[in-house]
């Protein structure tokens, strides 16, 4: 196996043993990803010389010391480009560190690349990059959803060991469940959004992408935490992975009828279907949810929503203090700024923005009720498999369609995950998704990790 | 269900939101015009005696000390800027506000 | 044809918080190098969020209550969207729905103006314009603001000064803001409309860019002279949307079309996502009035309880530093050491500058209690001698050889010697008893001064008759 083909644990193992060094690791990575970014083209920039300096003098002692990250290019990284995948800021260099960057690399991270995305964050594809998409690394003709894209496909085709993307509605599950591996969207306010551009502020929720559920979590206790600077992040300090795993017999896991409508790819429910029957085996009672709310109000709430903080977002992007100017917007960036200066302005307002608002009330609401019933939801993240490269053209939906069934619990701010749990008649990755209700993170884990030490979907890897 | 938007109102969104539209970005007025069409499904829901959520965690009062901390170096401020003089910014003239 | 002015007042304090609204960049900017205050919140970069600054929180609240204002338990902060090269997110984060105070009022002259909000707002950067370039320095990017409201309930140029005027001795002796309106500290935007002949409304009219109080009375008046003769030309009355800004300008005296229609500004409120709500009890706000100091209007009706005359007690009261010298001294109501004791104060004491520390009350009641053996113009200038050397007034008067003979005895005999010494004057006495003044002199003089002026008058008159 290849230094580059390690997870974190099976990595820090060997630079602590000494077995190789963290520049060798790098290295291994790098080439990785030199072979490979004809063809994927999952990095805006790859810092090369940067890397391979701090790899040559990686502190070990630290929890991540000498491991090369992606970082996606929406987390603003001091001095090293960072363009949310946008023309618009071509050319920026920011001032500051975000939060999320911070903590890794005073945990000792090597940020080897900023990874590709939908421009802004605007997209579950990563189609809508100003630097072209990137690939899915299972089948290069086809997408590795987004708008986490970038990270998701280097995770995959092991360009680096661990990765961190951000969630609005589905923009962590999606790509991961769509690229074969792991990613895990916090409770809203878990993991600080300062210095992370924001898209729809009132969801936004960074996280990490990574090869298996235990990298999952030991990179989520590094970048939780209150932050200061965030005022809508939560009062509690780091997140901390529990030591045990419980007894299947005492948990019961729900399964939303409405998550599964005709339109869903048939190898998707079997799968996600096989992943219940496997927990079932395990000891779990498995409670339908017939009456939880139809996903479609979840589209309609995040669609007002998003289009409006998002075109209020946007606003800062003058060209006068950084960037270029207004006119270096891409055309789906035009779109959403457009669509929700409407969305906001007078008479479209009234009627629909506090409205959305109140059907978001009761979407905590219902979860509510169903976290009553149940421990967790079990359901599918996307209702495809990876899609062909152009199928987001014309379709302006696209992306409040394809994440209806994580954008309810994005709405709700929970925690939730997607891991692989199966594979589709081409060979396509399947994602299942495991939703708890808010600072839940534990069970999430826990039962990721019960499913994963039960399969082996996640050991596959992709034929580059 | 759709309102008609005309291309008066294209054209002051646009403005609104200071956007050069090209010719190819002709198609968003319909679906400025379908915006409707989606939202309305919210009307099958009884919100009557519902208070909308702006807060998902729940927070309130996070308020900071009144400390003055440290600013950034005026030339980090300055260094992704297009254009600067003595220590300011520099953009084109606009008509005052 | 009768004219009804009818003005209200949109006023910007800017909080002298030590640091910003929602960051901690050092909030003074005056004659601070450019681009030295600022960090990712205020300059508006990338992924950078906003934090509430407490103080000014507070502060507002303590407005608020000053003003007579109900305050919100919740409120929250919006976000109100523009574009201007000075506005670094192209938003301003404000308030709308909830602000932090509504429903005050401010009286002048017995003239009750309501005011309708008082809030907290972010203020943009400056831009200088040189040609066809503007300058931007955000240095005053992010500083709070509150922003007072009233309702267009002033009827005249001269009440809108008034008012102007008691909101900034309002704001002062809350110690909130320097309120200094050449400096910028207190802006004032007056909007404007006529009733004619209690019937027709003219159009609505915002005057920016006034920077003086004299200035605002002066645009005002302008204003009003300008609507009636355009209302003769063409009639026009108010509707919803044919409201207009008009800048004034200072050098020609005149206002002039700003913008066209106000009502193009949209400004697409919506509640701000990344600062969560804030909620103040009763029980907090309770707490707040009780630091608020005693106000103006509360000082005034003290003092005229002492004793003092409403011109005297205005003056006392008219910043609360020089009332709380005032009340060092006096604390009771005593109208005759009240009185004595304000004539110093605005007096020989105006001369220099005072600080509350410095001020002594005993060498004030000395100073009373002996007053009839001392000149009032030795007492002035004993206070300020004393004030300065810390010493006891009645100490340097008598090294000074100040004290005065009241003794109707010594002076009965210097009178008697100075009646027979001048017979011309004695004889213009009988002819114009108010002649006496010159007798009074030579009493004085023969005394070396040291004559208590009121008894050889007396004296001389006795003598005299």
């Amino acid at each position: 196996m290849n230094l580059n083909q390690l997870n974190l644990v099976e990595a820090r193992q060997g630079l602590i043993s000494k077995q190789f060094s963290s520049k060798e690791l790098v290295q291994s990575c790098l080439d990785q990803i030199k072979k490979n970014e004809a063809s994927l083209n999952s990095f805006v920039t790859v810092s090369e010389k940067e890397a391979l300096s701090q790899a040559e003098k990686a502190d070990l002692s630290k929890p991540l010391g000498g491991i090369p990250i992606a970082v996606k290019d929406n987390f603003l990284t001091q001095n090293i480009k960072t363009t949310a995948s946008a023309k618009v800021l071509d050319n920026y260099l920011p001032q500051y560190n975000s939060t999320v960057v911070q903590k890794l690399v005073d945990a000792g991270a090597i940020i080897i690349g900023k990874t590709n995305m939908d421009a802004w964050a605007h997209g579950s594809s990563t189609e809508t990059s100003d630097y072209g998409s990137t690939k899915n690394p299972w089948n290069i003709n086809h997408l590795p959803g987004g708008s986490s894209g970038g990270s998701a496909a280097a995770i995959s085709a092991d360009e680096a060991i661990v990765s961190v993307g951000s969630e609005t509605a589905g923009s962590i599950r999606q790509p991961a469940s769509w690229c074969g591996v792991v990613g895990l969207k916090p409770t809203y306010g878990r993991v600080s959004r300062y210095g992370v551009i924001a898209m729809k502020s009132s969801t936004d929720s960074p996280g990490p992408i990574t090869k298996n559920v235990e990298d999952a979590a030991t990179l989520l206790e590094i970048i939780s935490g209150s932050d200061p600077h965030d005022a809508t992040s939560m009062d509690e300090s780091s997140w901390k992975k529990p030591s045990t795993l419980p007894n299947l017999k005492n948990i019961k896991l729900g399964l939303p009828l409405s998550y599964f409508p005709k339109e869903i790819q048939p190898e998707v429910k079997a799968a996600i279907l096989g992943a219940v029957e496997v927990f079932k085996k395990l000891g779990a009672e498995i409670i339908e949810l017939p009456d939880i709310l139809d996903p479609k109000y979840s589209i309609a709430v995040y669609t007002i929503l998003q289009r409006s903080e998002v075109s209020s977002n946007l606003a800062r992007f003058d060209g006068v203090r950084y960037g270029h100017d207004r006119t270096f917007f891409g055309q789906e960036a035009k779109r959403r700024i457009m669509l929700g200066t409407y969305s906001l302005s007078s008479g479209y307002y009234d009627a629909y923005y506090t409205k959305a608002q109140k059907v978001r009330t009761l979407i905590c609401q219902d979860f509510d009720r169903q976290f009553q019933k149940v421990d967790a939801i079990i359901q599918p993240v996307s209702p495809t498999t990876a899609l062909k490269i152009g199928a987001t053209v014309g379709q302006s939906m696209f992306g409040e369609l394809q994440d209806m069934f994580v954008e309810p619990s994005s709405i709700a701010g929970l925690s939730g995950i997607s891991l692989p749990c199966g594979f589709d008649n081409n060979n396509l990755p399947i994602g299942l998704g495991i939703t708890c209700a808010q600072k839940r993170e534990d069970l999430v884990y826990q039962l990721a990790k019960i499913f994963e030490d039960n399969t082996d979907y996640h050991t596959k890897k992709p034929q580059l | 269900m759709s309102t008609i938007i005309t291309d008066d109102e294209f054209k002051h969104i646009a403005h609104l939101s200071r956007l050069t539209l090209l010719p190819e970005d002709g198609f968003i007025i319909d679906q400025l015009s379908q915006a409707a069409e989606y939202s309305s499904v919210l009307n099958e829901l009884d919100t009557a005696n519902v208070s909308p959520t702006f807060q998902v965690n729940h927070k309130q009062n996070v308020l900071r000390e009144d400390v003055i901390l440290p600013s950034l170096p005026q030339s980090v401020a300055l260094s992704q800027a297009a254009k600067t003089s003595n220590g300011y910014f520099v953009t084109k003239a606009t008509i005052k506000k | 044809m009768k004219i009804t002015p009818i003005i209200g007042l949109e006023v910007h304090v800017e909080l002298k918080t030590k640091s910003k609204m929602f960051c901690g960049c050092d909030a003074s900017h005056f004659h601070a190098d450019p681009n030295t205050h600022t960090c990712p919140v205020c300059l508006g970069l990338p992924g950078a969020l906003p934090v509430p600054n407490k103080a000014a929180c507070e502060w507002c609240i303590k407005l608020g209550l000053a003003l007579g204002c109900t305050i919100n338990n919740e409120t929250f902060f919006e976000r109100k969207n523009y574009f201007y090269p000075d506005l670094a997110k192209g938003y301003q984060i404000t308030q709308l729905q909830k602000p932090f105070a509504i429903n005050g009022s401010l009286t002048i002259d017995g003239h009750k103006i309501r005011i309708n909000r008082a809030h907290m707002e972010e203020d943009t950067g400056k831009s200088v314009h040189v040609g066809d370039e503007t300058l931007l320095d955000f240095n005053r990017s992010g500083v709070p603001l509150v922003e007072v409201v009233s309702e267009p309930d002033i009827s005249s140029p001269e009440e809108a000064k008034k008012y102007l005027v008691k909101l900034q001795q309002l704001i002062r002796y809350l110690g909130i803001s320097d309120a200094d309106i050449e400096k910028g500290s207190m802006r004032c935007e007056p909007t404007v409309n006529v009733c004619i002949d209690d019937q027709y409304f003219t159009p609505l009219v915002e005057i920016k860019n006034v920077a003086s109080l004299t200035g605002v009375m002066t645009a005002i008046q302008y204003e009003i002279n300008r609507q009636v003769e355009q209302y003769q030309a063409d009639g026009i009355t108010k509707n919803k949307t044919n409201k207009t800004t008009r800048g004034w300008d200072a050098d020609h005296q005149r206002t002039f079309l700003q913008r066209e229609k106000e009502g193009s500004a949209d400004y697409r409120y919506f509640p701000e996502p990344d600062i969560p709500p804030i909620i103040f009890t009763d029980e907090q706000i309770e707490s707040i009035k009780l630091t608020l100091p005693e106000l103006p209007d509360q000082k005034i009706s003290r003092y005229q309880t002492y004793g003092l005359s409403d011109y005297d007690a205005n003056l006392l009261a008219d910043t609360i530093e020089f009332s709380q010298i005032f009340d060092k001294i006096v604390s009771s109501p005593n109208p005759e050491y009240a009185k004595f004791v304000t004539n110093l104060l605005i007096g020989p004491l105006k001369t220099i500058s005072l600080s509350l520390e410095k001020i002594n009350p005993i060498y004030f009641k000395n100073l009373f209690d002996h007053k009839s053996e001392l000149s009032s113009t030795a007492i002035k200038q004993l206070i300020i001698d004393s004030y300065e050397s810390d010493i006891d007034p009645l100490e340097i008067a008598k090294q000074k050889n100040l004290f005065q003979v009241s003794d109707t005895g010594a002076i009965e005999t210097i009178a008697k010697q100075v009646l027979t010494d001048n017979p011309k004057a004695v004889a213009d006495y009988q002819k114009n008893p108010l002649s006496i003044g010159y007798l009074v002199g030579q009493v004085m003089k023969a005394s070396s001064g040291s004559a208590n002026p009121q008894v050889a008058k007396e004296v001389l008159e006795k003598l005299l008759n």
